[in-house]
């Protein structure tokens, strides 16, 4: 699925997909199961620490479902990684691996940040969604050029969105150092964005704001284009089977570049939330990995959007029950980074021993 | 900016002096690539072997234990990574992605479960530096060449070995036809299986000690989060843009040292490029390289995929 | 009494799927000496025979006897080293790899040193009468020259028993008489042959024992002298069926002119010799067989009638087009898995695939469910598509179904031209039958037909005219009744009458 027709001897992600493909039998059933074997190795290591799982396990609970604090917490954990997988699903389901949400993420913050600190306070509510569609086109802008290099250049995508994630965030680090700086000040981020450009919270006592319901709407939103229109099922067929699409006439190169546009602005509006809605301005570092993240949700979510929602979800509550687990029980937050890569690795071993098996 | 021989000298030792990583890493994960595997887990195998060598650091005091127990750290998780792939044919892309983001928080948890913050290294001067006689007068790069650690002159013979080993032995025929024709290789009668395991194990060995190399001999013995800030993803991109050649991945691996030496030493030569910029260079240069070498020869031909018996 | 035999293979049983045997207890012994031929359909389970003789599969049950004594072949490395050599269909070479450097991934410890030199591999492989340059990169010799490569391999490996899998697709006729003298010599020096193949004219004409399987089961064994080619079809099918019957026209004159290519070149590629300025008409009515060894440009006459590729000079001509300027043709591609459908979506989308965005299947980009499923519903009853629905993917599908379903997409195209490129490939007979009838009909119901194949036998019964195909260019053109001579002499660049 490599799709394209540049693509010359290494089609990497065209092979890697179809062999991702053959196993979507019994998908559901193997997530859960690496799901549930991370959770048990996840467990296992706090026994180590010498906390009692099953106390651990409560407290998890407790941080991330127990109160109103807590579901509102969840849900804004859940937001960037959601985005970022569903930008990550658009483009691999088009056949271009997309490895660089996080990238993208990036510039989007970089592209909400400056209308929300530099345009006159006066445009009052426009400010907000001014911001976003900034954020969507700096996102959009940042994919466009690894589809442009790969169809143009034949540039391998792998190597290209991995490339441009570390030049977006040294980016924004240049940015928070230098010219975005405010003068004085001694710490690594922008300035205050105008309130009015702030996502409105939605639940009292919360920091649940606005980027939640625009993640999930874009979830929808998603589902839509993939399953009921020309564009969508024209999108798939050109990742399942590029040739095939080709020789029935579809526009390969025009579909990987729409899908990066739409993955890009996804992306980016993601950036975006994060600046508007949690953090009021740039600061260096303000993802952590979501981008990857992003690719593991969309990955264990079957590359289906409804699945990238559940999945994102709990990665939001591993998010915010590994933080009750620092405040309570003093186990390091860094418990939330294994507990976030341990699933994908159990699902990409288990599908390779499918594969191996199905050959046998 | 001033340029007399004697900074561009100091430049020019640092330069290569912060290239060992990257040139270790490098020359790890060619051997993989050469072997078929793409091992994007490279990043998180270097992070393995950094905290590795600052635990046997501490806990022998011994700077060389240090650096063995790093390469030991990145062999262990190497093993890890290749029974999923070799041996159980993972997707090598997703098991790398999720790989890093597990090696991550690993590698933090235990920092500060295991690791002891007040920590003070002894003398790493006897691995810092070994000065080559003679050679070491030689103006500008003498004192860059010729006054290493002895690690980084190994890295340099590793590189001229592992070029004669693919190019000359059988070894190397193997591990060549294993990336470029696996079911060649299969049907010759060699376990794919067994020499892509031992493929990534190297590579494992290498990131590790180029991880090691990063804390030990560069950073004074100290571990930092995430301190290999993406050069495990930038030394896979090197060995592509070197097109799976050694000499090719010392002469990139130093030119990024450039740029690594450059954040330390930029300000006393006067240069006033911010450091973010020269943090990222090394990006952009390897994407420009990437790009530029266009649609050419793409390298060993079955990169990336799982082998599989009797598929067509 | 023949003498005894040199390895047996007994009551093997395999099944990748339980409770489905792809060989059930299929017994069959080779000898030295002897040249035996394995017949059977596509997917009767003989290659699978021959990897389970190599070592590439295991059986579920039976085992393997070399001169008497058992042998268990875990991987071809047991293989190997019992001495048995395996000439696959797609060939194990290294591609990027010279041909010394082949052959010395593949020797064993022993003969490694014979073959340091380049001159010692040239000077063997001449011993054997299979001279080549050893310093030439694989992927640049042409196919006939890469088989040779892989026989060496097997005859420097010392085999005393040579396995072929269906050596000769890739072959012309006067390269497949080559072929096989080269497998007499081999057999003559004392070892044992195998070859796996459906084609029956080689089997009568070189082999001396042929066993013949059918959907897993072996049907008869035995030497080959004094049996009729009728008795291996119908070993083959499992009952009579004429395959030399030619599929009629209509007997009319052939109408206007469909499709015109006029002086087309297109770039010669590594695998291909390109175009180089070809024309060609098609008429409503009549099916014109392009015939030629692969590489010779089919591939891209097909691309260049599809559309989906732009010759560098010259012009295609279709009676209608697509929006785009793409020649309205139907089209039934060579891989069916890779381009003929899309394996993963519903049976309804590859259906309706060519007009997935068009009324009523789609209004204002949004598809219209409803429309596709009714629609694909009455594709799927007219072409006799056996699956459950139309929502269910063909991937599960038999080749035969997945093929019908290439077809009644090709029909459905708007179009008066139909262009095929091994329809029949990797089917049954009667599958295959089925769509070489359809085709005709088509034809004799005023459709023009392109079909491009490197099955001769096909070509020479459904075609009204024959275009041959040499080194990118049209070398000659017969009558649908020409005989197999005739054209063979053509297909290897003999002159043009």
């Amino acid at each position: 699925m490599t799709a394209t027709i540049t693509e010359t001897k290494t089609g990497w992600p065209d092979r890697i997909n179809e062999a991702a493909r053959k196993l979507t039998q019994g998908y559901a059933l193997v997530v859960i199961i690496a799901f549930a074997a991370s959770l048990a190795v996840g467990l296992l290591i706090l026994a180590a620490l010498g906390v009692s799982p099953w106390q651990a396990l409560s407290v998890m609970i407790n941080g991330a479902f127990g109160s109103r604090m807590a579901i509102g917490d969840t849900l804004v954990f859940m937001t960037p990684r959601l985005m970022t997988a569903l930008a990550a699903l658009i483009a691999i389901r088009c056949g271009f691996y997309n490895l660089g949400a996080e990238g993208q993420l990036q510039l989007g913050a970089v592209g909400a940040v400056l209308p929300a600190t530099m345009l006159p306070h006066s445009l009052g509510l426009l400010l907000l969604p001014i911001s976003l569609i900034s954020g969507a086109i700096f996102g959009a802008l940042w994919g466009l050029i690894p589809a442009v290099l790969k169809l143009w250049r034949g540039a391998n995508e792998i190597i290209v969105t991995l490339m441009m994630n570390f030049i977006g965030i040294y980016f924004v680090k240049y940015l928070v150092e230098g010219p975005l700086q405010p003068a004085g000040s001694n710490f690594n981020m922008s300035a205050k964005i105008a309130n009015a450009a702030q996502l409105p919270l939605l639940l009292p006592g919360t920091r649940l704001h606005l980027g939640a319901v625009i993640a999930v709407v874009t979830a929808a939103l998603l589902w839509f284009l993939l399953y009921h229109s020309t564009f969508g099922i024209r999108l798939r067929a050109a990742g399942l089977s590029p040739r095939a699409a080709r020789l029935q006439g579809m526009p390969l190169s025009r579909l990987i570049l729409s899908s990066m546009l739409i993955s890009g602005a996804i992306a980016g509006v993601g950036g975006a939330i994060e600046v508007l809605g949690v953090q009021y301005r740039l600061i260096e570092g303000f993802s952590s990995d979501f981008g990857f993240d992003g690719l593991a949700v969309a990955l264990l979510g079957g590359l289906e959007p409804l699945g990238a929602v559940i999945v994102a979800l709990y990665f939001g509550a591993i998010n915010s029950g590994t933080i009750a687990l620092q405040s309570v029980l003093s186990i390091p937050s860094a418990m939330a980074m294994i507990m976030s890569g341990l699933p994908i690795l159990f699902l990409a071993t288990i599908q390779g021993f499918r594969l191996v098996k199905g050959r046998k | 900016m001033s340029f007399d021989p004697i900074t561009i000298s100091l430049l020019l030792a640092a330069a290569v002096r912060l290239s060992a990583p990257m040139l270790l890493a490098s020359l790890g994960e060619l051997i993989s690539e050469r072997a078929g595997v793409l091992n994007i887990g490279l990043e998180g195998l270097m992070l393995f072997g950094a905290f590795g060598s600052v635990l046997g650091l501490q806990e022998s005091n011994v700077p060389m234990i240090g650096l063995l127990s790093g390469a030991l750290w990145g062999l262990g998780a190497a093993a890890i990574l290749a029974l999923a792939v070799a041996l159980l044919r993972a997707d090598q892309i997703v098991i790398g992605i999720g790989f890093n983001i597990l090696a991550l928080g690993a590698t933090s948890l235990l920092r500060q479960e295991v690791l002891n913050p007040s920590y003070n290294a002894p003398s790493l001067r006897a691995i810092s530096i070994y000065r080559i006689p003679v050679l070491d007068h030689w103006p500008i790069i003498g004192r860059a060449f010729f006054m290493q650690s002895p690690v980084f002159y190994g890295a340099v013979l590793l590189a001229v070995v592992l070029g004669l080993m693919l190019k000359y032995t059988r070894l190397g025929l193997i591990i060549r036809a294993v990336g470029e024709g696996a079911g060649a290789a299969d049907a010759a009668g060699v376990s794919v299986t067994a020499l892509r395991f031992g493929a990534m194990a190297f590579t494992g060995l290498c990131a590790g000690l180029g991880g090691g190399y990063l804390t030990i001999v560069a950073s004074g013995g100290v571990f930092v989060d995430n301190m290999t800030g993406g050069r495990g993803y930038l030394a896979v991109a090197v060995v592509i843009f070197s097109r799976w050649r050694p000499l090719w991945i010392l002469a990139a691996s130093i030119l990024f040292g450039c740029a690594d030496a450059l954040q330390y030493q930029g300000q006393a030569i006067g240069l006033s490029i911010p450091p973010p910029l020269l943090l990222m260079s090394p990006f952009v240069l390897a994407l420009v390289a990437w790009v530029l070498m266009g649609k050419g020869k793409t390298g060993p031909g079955e990169i990336g995929l799982p082998f599989l018996r009797g598929q067509k | 009494m023949p003498p005894d035999p040199y390895l047996t293979l007994t009551a093997i049983t395999k099944a990748f799927t339980p409770g489905h045997p792809v060989l059930d207890n299929v017994t069959v012994a080779f000898r030295r000496g002897e040249i035996h031929a394995i017949l059977g359909e596509n997917g009767a389970g003989k290659s699978t025979l021959l990897n389970i003789l190599f070592g590439m599969y295991q059986p579920d049950m039976g085992g393997i006897l070399l001169e008497g004594r058992e042998v268990i072949h875990r991987s071809p490395a047991d293989a190997i080293a019992n001495r048995i050599g395996m000439v696959h269909q797609h060939f194990k070479l290294v591609p990027t790899f010279t041909v010394a450097e082949n052959l010395r991934l593949a020797a064993p410890p022993a003969i490694r040193p014979s073959l340091a030199r380049n001159a010692d591999i040239a000077r063997l492989a001449d011993s054997f009468g299979l001279s080549i340059d050893p310093k030439a990169i694989v992927s640049t010799l042409p196919l006939s020259l890469q088989q040779r490569v892989e026989i060496l391999k097997a005859l420097i490996n010392k085999a005393e028993l040579v396995l072929f899998d269906e050596p000769t697709t890739i072959l012309n006729p006067a390269e497949i008489a080559a072929f096989y003298k080269v497998l007499r010599q081999i057999a003559a020096a004392g070892r044992a042959v195998v070859v796996v193949t459906h084609h029956l004219n080689e089997v009568v004409d070189h082999a001396q024992h042929a066993s013949v399987i059918r959907r897993g089961k072996l049907i008869s064994s035995g030497p080959v002298a004094g049996r009729a080619r009728e008795d291996f079809v119908r070993d083959m099918v499992g009952h009579e069926v004429d395959l030399s019957a030619a599929l009629d026209g209509t007997g009319e004159a052939p109408g206007a002119v469909r499709l015109s290519l006029q002086n087309v070149s297109v770039a010669a590629t590594p695998s291909s010799s390109g175009l180089r300025d070809t024309s060609l008409t098609l008429r409503a009515g009549e099916v014109v067989g392009i015939a030629g060894v692969e590489g010779n440009g089919q591939r891209e006459l097909f691309e260049l009638v599809a559309g989906a590729l732009t010759p560098d000079s010259g012009t295609v001509e279709a009676g209608r087009s697509h929006a785009d300027g793409r020649p309205r043709v139907g089209l039934v591609p060579e891989d069916r898995h890779q381009e003929g459908l899309v394996l993963d979506l519903p049976i309804a989308v590859n259906l309706l695939l060519n007009k997935i965005d068009e009324a009523p299947y789609a209004r204002a980009g949004r598809l219209n469910h409803a429309a596709i499923t009714a629609r694909a519903e009455e594709m799927r009853a007219a072409s006799d598509v056996r699956s459950r629905n139309v929502h269910v993917t063909p991937r599960i599908l038999s080749g035969g179904n997945q093929q019908k379903i290439v077809l009644a997409r090709a029909m459905n195209e708007d179009a008066d031209i139909i262009a095929v490129y091994q329809p029949t490939r990797g089917l049954d007979v009667a599958a295959s039958e089925e769509i070489l009838r359809r085709l005709r009909d088509a034809a004799n119901g005023g459709r023009a037909v392109l079909f491009i194949s490197s099955n001769l036998d096909e070509i020479m019964r459904i075609s009204d005219r024959i275009i041959i195909f040499y080194a990118g260019r049209a070398v000659g053109e017969v009558n649908g009744r020409a005989s197999r001579e005739e054209i063979g002499a053509l297909m290897t660049g003999g002159a043009a009458h």
